[in-house]
């Protein structure tokens, strides 16, 4: 039996993923980025230098120096501290909702393609019809009539997720359904709830984890967007697309106002995407030139 | 070719009649009284039911979306702003050239730029212009348009002075926009262009054109970009459908009065709800017809499509 075990172990997908992952440089960078930000996020409190909120006028749009690493803001509140805090916010939008679209994703996507039929026909012609709608443009939509804040604004962006995800869910479900491990579970008498949850799911579940990694990336660009054009999170939240756009209106005298938080958005989305392509080269060896 | 284009055409019914209803039932929801905005604090109650009545307000959800659709479609009326009185179809039909224009130099730029970038990596797999070009491939998708933007306002306007910063006064003024727009489709079309090139780089028939002795170039240009072709016109449609639906912070940015700034400024700024409503039917629309060139392009590029299309709905 352990014999058995420890042979399927060596030849488990997971650790094959692993390997031609750790072996692509560029994933194995990207992930590690992208955990240290998530980290330091965590620690803020413990690594932020000063309150991020606290201001203080006589030192205002200071440039970068030793006490202030990225400079000072218009109300003389640290620049580091805020980008360092505005992770929180930024990070945890990204994750939450791009978590939440692709949860009511799947859920779409696995009832169609676990049962076809008309009710994958209607569904599928009705996210054609969603689709159809621009998705900058229904996310902006739905964040005017939701409201400004956190929650509101996950809500938000992760509705523009949605239907790529049941569509993407929905397709390689389709293709595993016709194996002959499916049909043999519902030869046992597997109830439909276990086939999808504990054989289908996780069958066809790793396209779904490369965009799930693009996914935070596009959204963490969204909701920096939104709070650009004055929907999303607003101030004093120390949001990075907050904070670029006060930033913004100083630029002519203090450009490294709108460097950090920019920064900040471009190596999380860079690293991400490091990461989207690796994973996606290992999980999928055909892909890969 | 000629069914499936019917069929297609037909399908755009409800695709647009479906977009309508939905942005109009989001929107039906925003919060706050446009009554209690237009008459102002100081009006009576008298005169508020009459302007209720009269923009429609008083009827039920179905009584409003009958009105909506039947405005929008039957009479091309898509309403009069809250705020400023104009008819928003009108604004929105002067003001699209500046979004169309700002569209189509960003998805020129992005095929004219892209397609030899991503050729040039695939001709040199693994070598060190390929690693250079998916490297700036992958910046290129990473930097957010609109940091791109002040990126770009900074140096070219404010620094060295050689590119206005704002407006729509000539040509020049559309130069920093489309480059901000532009560099994340650029790096998206040579990702895709090097990938379907890599594919069919490796076919028998390319063998076969270089065993006959056909001029490298020509094995490239000719042979198999023909037919890496089909990829690439779909992300340029599909690009080009994408940027018309979401020019609008680029808009914002350069202050371009393009359609874009219309929804987002007076729209969304001013709480003007017929502004939003008519402004995001027509970009749904107007990207749906989008898809829809996409869709039948492809189609009659790739038979596959067609015929797939076909057994499918003659199966039902």
């Amino acid at each position: 039996m352990s014999v058995k075990k420890s042979v399927k172990r060596k030849d488990g997908s997971f650790r094959r993923v692993m390997r031609q992952l750790l072996k692509n440089k560029a994933a194995t960078a990207g992930i590690i980025i992208f955990i240290a930000e998530i980290i330091l996020a965590v620690l803020a409190p413990l690594v932020a230098p000063y309150d991020p909120n606290e201001m203080d006028i006589i030192h205002k749009l200071q440039g970068p120096s030793i006490q202030h690493l990225m400079g000072t803001d218009d109300l003389g509140r640290d620049l580091f501290s805020r980008v360092l805090y505005g992770a929180r916010y930024s990070l945890g939008m990204g994750i939450c909702a791009t978590a939440l679209g692709s949860l009511a994703g799947m859920i779409i996507g696995s009832v169609c393609g676990y049962f076809g039929g008309k009710v994958d026909y209607l569904v599928m012609r009705f996210l054609d019809i969603v689709q159809a709608i621009p998705g900058t443009l229904l996310v902006i939509v739905v964040a005017a009539v939701l409201g400004t804040g956190f929650i509101e604004t996950v809500v938000a962006l992760s509705i523009s997720g949605i239907a790529g995800a049941a569509r993407l869910l929905r397709a390689s479900m389709l293709n595993v359904r016709q194996l002959e491990y499916i049909e043999a579970s519902h030869s046992i008498n597997c109830s439909k709830m276990r086939i999808i949850l504990h054989h289908l799911l996780p069958n066809s579940f790793s396209p779904m984890i490369v965009s799930m990694t693009m996914g935070i990336a596009s959204t963490i660009v969204a909701a920096a967007a939104l709070s650009f054009v004055g929907l999303g999170v607003q101030p004093p939240t120390p949001e990075w697309g907050s904070i670029l756009n006060t930033g913004r209106n100083f630029m002519r005298e203090h450009a490294y106002y709108m460097l950090a938080p920019g920064l900040a958005i471009m190596v999380t989305v860079l690293s991400l995407n490091m990461f989207g392509d690796g994973l996606r080269d290992a999980l999928d060896p055909k892909l890969k030139n | 070719m000629l069914r499936y284009t019917i069929k297609r055409l037909l399908w755009m019914i409800p695709i647009v009649l479906g977009v309508s209803l939905i942005v109009f039932t989001i929107l039906y929801f925003m919060p706050g009284d446009p009554v209690t905005m237009i008459a102002g604090a100081s009006a009576t109650d008298t005169e508020r039911e009459a302007l209720r009545a009269s923009l429609g307000l008083d009827k039920s959800y179905l009584g409003q979306l009958g009105t909506f659709l039947g405005d929008t479609f039957l009479h091309f009326d898509l309403g009069n702003s809250y705020i400023t009185k104009l008819d928003v179809a009108a604004e929105l039909i002067y003001r699209l050239p500046r979004t169309l224009l700002l569209t189509v130099m960003c998805t020129v730029l992005s095929l004219v730029i892209g397609v030899p970038i991503g050729i040039t990596a695939a001709t040199h797999q693994n070598g060190f212009v390929d690693h250079l070009v998916m490297f700036g491939a992958l910046l290129g998708v990473s930097i957010p348009s609109f940091w791109l933007s002040l990126l770009l306002v900074l140096l070219f306007s404010v620094k060295l002075d050689w590119l206005p910063a704002m407006g729509i006064g000539s040509i020049r003024h559309y130069i920093l926009p489309a480059i901000a727009g532009s560099l994340g489709g650029i790096a998206m079309q040579a990702r895709q262009t090097r990938s379907s090139m890599l594919e069919i780089i490796r076919s028998d028939f390319i063998t076969t054109a270089r065993a006959k002795g056909v001029k490298e170039n020509m094995v490239i240009y000719k042979h198999a970009l023909r037919n890496a072709l089909i990829p690439i016109v779909t992300l340029t449609g599909t690009q080009f459908g994408v940027m018309l639906g979401g020019t609008m912070i680029l808009e914002t940015i350069f202050g371009i009065p393009g359609v874009g700034t219309y929804i987002i400024t007076n729209g969304i700024g001013g709480r003007d709800l017929p502004i939003i409503r008519g402004g995001a039917v027509f970009l749904a629309i107007a990207f749906s017809f989008c898809m829809l060139l996409v869709d039948l392009v492809y189609a009659a590029v790739d038979p596959r499509i067609k015929a797939q299309f076909v057994t499918r709905r003659a199966k039902k």
